[in-house]
């Protein structure tokens, strides 16, 4: 009974996340307006969410919102670990340097990376690619770490010994023979990571240092909502409470993923 | 444990090393002339020649290294190219504004955490459990920055119990500090409550599944006692190392609470520094985070060598 309702979350979780994805990267599908478009009474109901100060369509501009929410953390999760699996991979296979390496990278994995992203974007100017590359460079130590400790491991097995003893170099026998082996753990980390850049992301735009106006990010929107609390407090609230869903619907998501590949750690029934 | 001692002190001597060049290079990441990008197109040439004197721009790059750490060593954080003024004089006020924030959520996170953490771990898999790890769950995915303006709205708008106001010290009018603290304290340690709680719960499962809790229960102490002298005991270290962890994510959600509630702490300072590019303030304030969140990391593993001496070296 148990492991369904589990499911249940899981498909739940999993099913939202997909609909907002649809929704947010097919947007001019779902939606008749531009997300500069003038076309509503400034902060009346007029649409699905109504206009915000400018007439712009809320509906609109929370879909592609989204989008560019989205669209950063996943770029920046996917910069983080194709770089951070390959440096740790490296480290764990050569076991050169890896030490020095490792203890650096320890630092910023403890430093809090909304102060390192707000110093490099004060720096490089606030856009979104900024971002985007910020997170993904501050994100690299979080899979350095797993892969370089995963690989240590792997490649004392005995299957690591057999595919080199059967002349499988270097190269090969990290990506076809180790990389399998340490997925797991891996894709764990990006899902986790998935939520912490959009928490990133969006409080970095709600900063002012992400997205530029007129593009909406979820972080911009609510910003802009706090100017309205009491004569349309839905512009602040909605974008707010798809930011948690969605980082909400990730968790939930990594934590069936995790049950399921460690099936040790997993709650007691 | 003096080698402990040793060792991981310095490898917080390394990690400083590490973050502090980071910063040195920071400034010379700017595209162009730093000076004309702090000051902007009307800058005239003597202002100009002020601020890239403030920030040596015109030593070689080894000497401004060299210099960055010399000054450094001598307590000298740099001065700000907006108001003028020496970073030292502001920065200790608004790093301690900071710390209240910060020391206050902790503290509220531990003593709501564990007490959570431990009822769901006892009723594991009952409705307890269930309600606490689910909102523990929804407590971690909500980032600082929502739960802050929604507390916002609903403080100010639907129920005004705490009207906005000017910061007053806590010297100057204690009750009104009291007040002023409550919403940023309340925005900090919820998430930091989900954290504790989880890592509380995790760790009392595990525990109770070793051998030492079944010895202690067939010599027929009161199970009370197992759960508090047995259970709870040992499940701490990883709950002390998880704080630690938290007090560096406290420390970056500070950014985004002191911006929405206008605290006037380290962070606060950082984003005015920000918008202004104020270059040498916001190098400092990197730096005084950098060494908050070592210290409090060495900290945290010193503690969990002191609670239970097989812990791990480093």
């Amino acid at each position: 009974m148990r492991a369904v309702l589990r499911n249940r979350r899981i498909l739940i979780a999993g099913g939202f996340l997909i609909l907002v994805v649809v929704l947010s990267v097919g947007w001019r599908l779902f939606t008749p307006y531009g997300y500069q478009d003038q076309v509503a009474v400034p902060l009346s109901g007029d649409g699905l969410l109504g206009g915000d100060d400018f007439g712009r369509d809320v509906f609109t501009r929370l879909l592609v919102g989204i989008r560019t929410s989205l669209l950063v953390a996943a770029g920046s999760v996917l910069l983080a670990a194709v770089a951070g699996v390959t440096l740790g991979m490296v480290a764990g296979y050569t076991r050169r340097a890896a030490t020095v390496i490792m203890r650096a990278v320890d630092v910023l994995l403890s430093f809090p990376a909304i102060i390192l992203a707000i110093a490099v974007v004060a720096v490089l100017g606030p856009s979104v690619r900024n971002v985007l590359l910020v997170i993904g460079v501050i994100y690299i130590p979080r899979f350095a770490r797993i892969a370089y400790g995963q690989t240590l491991t792997v490649t004392r097995s005995d299957y690591v010994a057999a595919a080199q003893a059967m002349g499988s170099g270097p190269v090969r026998t990290l990506t076809r023979v180790v990389l399998p082996n340490i997925g797991g753990p891996l894709l764990v980390q990006a899902a986790l990571s998935l939520s912490f850049a959009i928490q990133t992301e969006t409080g970095l735009s709600f900063l002012g240092l992400g997205a530029q106006p007129p593009l909406s990010s979820l972080g911009t929107m609510v910003a802009a909502g706090r100017d309205f609390l009491e004569v349309r407090p839905s512009l602040l609230v909605v974008p707010a409470l798809v930011v948690v869903a969605i980082v909400l619907a990730i968790h939930v998501l990594t934590d069936g993923l995790r049950d399921a590949l460690d099936p040790r750690q997993g709650s007691p029934s | 444990m003096t080698r402990f001692l040793l060792r991981r002190t310095g490898l917080a001597v390394f990690q400083l090393f590490v973050i502090g060049t980071l910063v040195f290079l920071l400034v010379r990441l700017i595209p162009g002339d730093p000076a004309r990008a702090a000051l902007g197109e009307t800058a005239d040439a003597e202002q100009l020649a002020h601020a890239r004197a403030l920030m040596r721009l015109n030593e070689p790059v080894a000497e401004q290294y060299a210099g960055f750490w010399a000054r450094l060593l001598h307590g000298d954080l740099g001065t700000s190219l907006i108001s003028g003024r020496a970073v030292l004089a502001d920065l200790p006020i608004r790093l301690g504004n900071t710390l209240e924030l910060v020391l206050l959520a902790l503290a509220v996170a531990l003593a709501a955490g564990i007490p959570l953490g431990r009822a769901a771990a006892l009723r594991a898999g009952r409705r307890t459990d269930h309600a606490v790890t689910g909102g523990s769950i929804l407590g971690l995915s909500a980032p600082v920055f929502v739960i802050a303006t929604l507390l916002l709205l609903l403080f100010s708008v639907y129920w005004p119990v705490l009207p906005q106001q000017r910061y007053v010290t806590l010297w100057d009018d204690p009750l009104a500090h009291l007040r002023l603290l409550v919403l940023p304290v309340l925005t900090l340690a919820i998430g930091a409550t989900a954290v504790i709680t989880r890592m509380t719960r995790a760790a009392m499962l595990e525990t109770a599944s070793a051998d030492f809790v079944r010895t202690a229960r067939a010599t027929g102490i009161a199970e009370r006692l197992v759960v508090r002298r047995h259970i709870l005991r040992n499940s701490l270290v990883p709950v002390v190392n998880a704080a630690g962890v938290e007090l560096a994510t406290l420390i970056g959600g500070t950014v985004l609470v002191e911006t929405v509630f206008g605290w006037p702490g380290l962070s606060s300072y950082l984003i005015n520094a920000v918008s202004t590019r104020d270059y040498p303030v916001i190098q400092a304030v990197v730096l005084a985070a950098a060494v908050l969140v070592i210290a409090v990391n060495l900290a945290a593993d010193v503690a969990g060598r002191l609670i239970d001496p097989r812990a791990e070296a480093v």
